[in-house]
């Protein structure tokens, strides 16, 4: 070993960059490593927040102090407003979801399985779901006001889009192979639909949910705040018409967090079910 | 065969045009939300209102130019720094990575908060739109360039400068435009988007705004079709400009 | 090569007369079969044979159905085929086994265009597995079972509708050759029990000759059936025998034609 390290030295200078050898390095076990690393940067940003709010760098309205933030959010969480708010978004979320979901499933399905409907819908369809959901928000203000109605519609929007475009790719790719067993096993049209057509399009049909959930949320945040009275994302915005930047702040961490969750979820839930149904790829 | 004079798509939106034509422009429907056909199409001509969507439509891209300017160069600077530097990455991509878990529109409050109402708003928020996606595709080109390439540069003993701009730039350059065409969209969007929820000044989103709160659907129509026509011609631009770029990737 | 008597028209299971079929390929006309005439008699059991683009898997394909666009008659005791039948099976070379149903449900499906009761549903499919050997194996699913012990579940699931007439596309091609050799051995008492009609197609001229009552040999561009080679021996047959290979050596011989 000895020898060969010579001999690499001979040739000239170790060819791979080293990494530089902090003292601490072998110290630590890698994992405990890597979390202090992630939470260093943020640390250090909050830590000069705080800073900045004793000091008194920026008035208290433009950056209220973290200390605040945190009591602000105790004070949301133990008063109900924040559960509540967040329950509110829930049940849009579910309504829009319980809306939108079939409904783009039925005509992923349908896409899927006849040409002639794709021909005949795909170019409208494509140009459709090319609007992102802002752009239906002011049409489908005027129509339906700013009542439930509207925030459930355009939740379901954004669920419908990746869930028809997934379903319809879904049920396309089945292989063939498949296909032509079931021919010749001359399944009938229900045995078909339900033990080859829907299990085999299964993860993809599910990732199309999953895609449609997140964007689900964000259409939430979205149309929240711009045209609700109730929920989170008015929290956001009512915090910020009394410039009460500490309510906003909350809100902020509150969305992150559970965007985080939902899609930490989302994944686990995807996961055990390509356990459940091997010998999906 | 006998080929179709009419593609098969053509029908849904032919048949929608003709009863929009047959319904109301007719009168047989009337309804203030129910706009004749003719009169959205003259609209950006001929209407007083109307006609402020070209300087609206200018002012937006204007807007969109400059913000994503800015936050595709941050992008492309912070995901090779980050992507070159293993602690760098240990560090400063976990709160990247959380930071995107934000609705992007959930920082509109906050923005308008510390920086007002105007333009600088507005370029701030598409900035930081741009800059997400322009980042994780960059980090994760510089991450996959392929370790054999990599030794090959340092046992050619080539200097941190020049290793990056022959080595490392090149390689990255389709991961990096794969990012910059997700954030033109997203940029877009958030241009609009900002533009709307915040309503003041010019540009598509506060057009949008206006004619919301004037109920005039006609132009919310124009509103939203302009959008959509500048989201695909961004794209068509951001394509041709690939296509000059990468000419060897087959799409 | 033998030719059709008028007793033998009477027990004949499967007739191919004159089939033909081509492809159109950007304008061109592509012949992949021409003028294939075939008579196969009840419970016969015959091999085709032939080199890779000979068409014999699009042969088969037309004979089970899966395609109804060709020339000439495919009849089956008489009657013009027309699309897939419940007394034909197919088995394909790769199992096909749909991954989301156990054995039990995959050998089910084969029942699902007959009428049965629960009870004789349950029976039959109990008897598949003991015939093909996977009693065991119920409950399984298909990542778990062997390459063997998977085509073996699509033998059962072909068998359970109780066909006149099993076609098999290559079916041990991806089996290494022990446990190939084990499965030729197993069709072989399948096919006594159930005194079935067999079509094997296969490019593996042993097993043509291991299996087979006769052997047609194919040969490629177009697709035609160059000669019917009769295997007179008798069961089970050694394949290092003389004899047997003296007529593996007749049919190598016409494929290097």
């Amino acid at each position: 070993m000895a020898a060969l390290e010579h001999l690499a030295g001979g040739v000239g200078a170790s060819p791979l960059p080293r990494a530089a050898a902090w003292p601490w390095r072998t110290a630590l076990p890698a994992p405990l490593r890597r979390l202090l690393l992630a939470l260093a940067l943020p640390a250090a940003i909050v830590a000069l927040w705080q800073w900045a709010a004793v000091r008194g760098w920026v008035p208290p309205q433009i950056l209220p102090a973290p200390a605040l933030v945190w009591d602000t959010f105790l004070e949301l969480a133990r008063g109900g407003e924040l559960l509540e708010g967040f329950l509110i978004s829930l049940q849009r979320i579910g309504s829009g979801l319980a809306l939108g979901g079939p409904l783009g499933l039925a005509l992923g399905i349908w896409l899927g399985v006849s040409a002639r409907a794709r021909s005949h819908l795909e170019p409208t369809l494509r140009a459709l779901f090319a609007v992102p959901t802002l752009g239906w928000i002011p049409i489908l203000i005027l129509i339906f006001g700013i009542d439930e109605a509207l925030k459930v519609i355009v939740i379901a929007k954004a669920v419908m889009v990746p869930v028809v475009l997934s379903t319809s790719r879904g049920i396309r790719n089945i292989p063939l192979a498949y296909l032509e067993a079931a021919r010749v096993l001359r399944l009938r049209p229900w045995t078909r639909l339900t033990r080859l057509t829907l299990p085999a399009c299964l993860p993809t049909v599910f990732s199309g949910f999953r895609l449609g959930l997140s964007h689900a949320f964000i259409a939430l945040i979205v149309v929240e705040m711009l045209a609700a009275t109730e929920g989170i994302g008015y929290m956001m915005v009512w915090g910020r018409k009394l410039f009460q930047l500490d309510i906003v702040i909350v809100g902020i961490v509150v969305v992150g967090v559970a965007g985080c969750v939902l899609d930490l979820l989302l994944r686990r839930l995807e996961r055990g079910l390509s356990r459940w149904a091997p010998g999906h790829g | 065969m006998a080929e179709a004079r009419i593609p098969p798509g053509a029908w849904l939106p032919l048949a929608i045009g003709a009863a929009w034509l047959l319904l109301i422009d007719t009168g047989a429907v009337a309804h203030p939300l129910m706009v004749p056909l003719h009169e959205v199409l003259a609209a950006p001509f001929v209407d007083e209102q109307g006609r402020q969507i070209w300087s609206a439509a200018a002012s937006s891209l204007v807007r969109v130019a400059l913000g994503f300017l800015i936050g595709a160069s941050l992008g492309i600077a912070v995901g090779v720094a980050v992507g070159l530097s293993r602690p760098a990455q240990l560090a400063v991509a976990p709160t990247v990575h959380g930071l995107r878990q934000v609705a992007l529109f959930a920082w509109i409050p906050l923005l308008t908060a510390w920086f007002g109402n105007g333009d600088l708003v507005k370029i701030v928020f598409i900035s930081i739109s741009t800059f997400f996606p322009v980042f994780l595709n960059t980090e994760q080109g510089v991450r996959g360039i392929a370790p054999a390439y990599r030794e090959v540069a340092a046992i050619v003993r080539l200097g941190p400068w020049l290793r990056l701009r022959r080595l490392v730039l090149p390689a990255i350059l389709p991961a990096v435009l794969t990012g910059v065409e997700l954030a033109l969209l997203t940029a877009w969007i958030g241009t609009v988007g900002s533009e709307y929820a915040i309503g003041t000044g010019r540009g598509i989103g506060a057009y949008l705004a206006t004619a919301r709160d004037v109920f005039r659907m006609d132009l919310v129509l124009i509103g939203v079709l302009v959008m959509a026509l500048g989201g695909y011609g961004l794209s068509r631009v951001a394509q041709l400009l690939f296509l000059r770029l990468i000419p060897w990737r087959t799409r | 090569m033998s030719t059709p008597t008028l007793d033998a028209v009477a027990s004949t299971a499967l007739s191919l007369r004159n089939v033909g079929k081509t492809y159109r390929i950007e304008g061109q006309d592509l012949p992949v079969l021409q003028r294939i005439g075939l008579e196969i008699a009840r419970g016969e059991f015959l091999s085709i044979v032939g080199a890779s683009g000979c068409g014999k898997s699009t042969l088969l394909r037309l004979i089970a159905g899966l395609d109804d666009r060709f020339d000439g008659d495919i009849l089956i005791d008489g009657e013009p085929v027309a699309g897939p039948g419940v007394e034909r099976s197919l088995v394909f070379q790769d199992h096909r086994l749909f991954p989301w149903l156990n054995v039990t449900d995959n050998i089910g499906l084969g029942l699902d265009s007959l009428d049965l009761s629960r009870r004789e549903r349950e029976a039959r499919i109990r008897e598949q597995l003991e015939l093909v050997g996977l009693t065991g194996f119920a409950q399984a699913w298909p990542h778990q079972l062997s390459g063997g012990m998977a085509q073996r579940a699509a033998i059962a699931r072909a068998l359970v509708s109780r066909p006149d007439i099993l076609l098999m596309d290559e079916p041990f091609g991806a089996l290494d050759s022990i446990t190939r050799a084990h499965m030729q051995e197993e069709l072989l008492r399948i096919w006594r029990e159930r005194r079935i009609t067999v079509v094997i197609v296969t490019h593996d001229v042993d097993e043509a000759v291991f299996l087979g009552d006769r052997v047609a040999v194919m040969e490629p561009r177009p697709g035609r059936v160059q000669s019917v080679i009769e295997v007179d021996l008798p069961r089970p047959r050694e394949r290092t025998g003389t004899a047997f290979n003296q007529i593996k050596q007749r049919v190598l011989g016409q494929l290097k034609r």
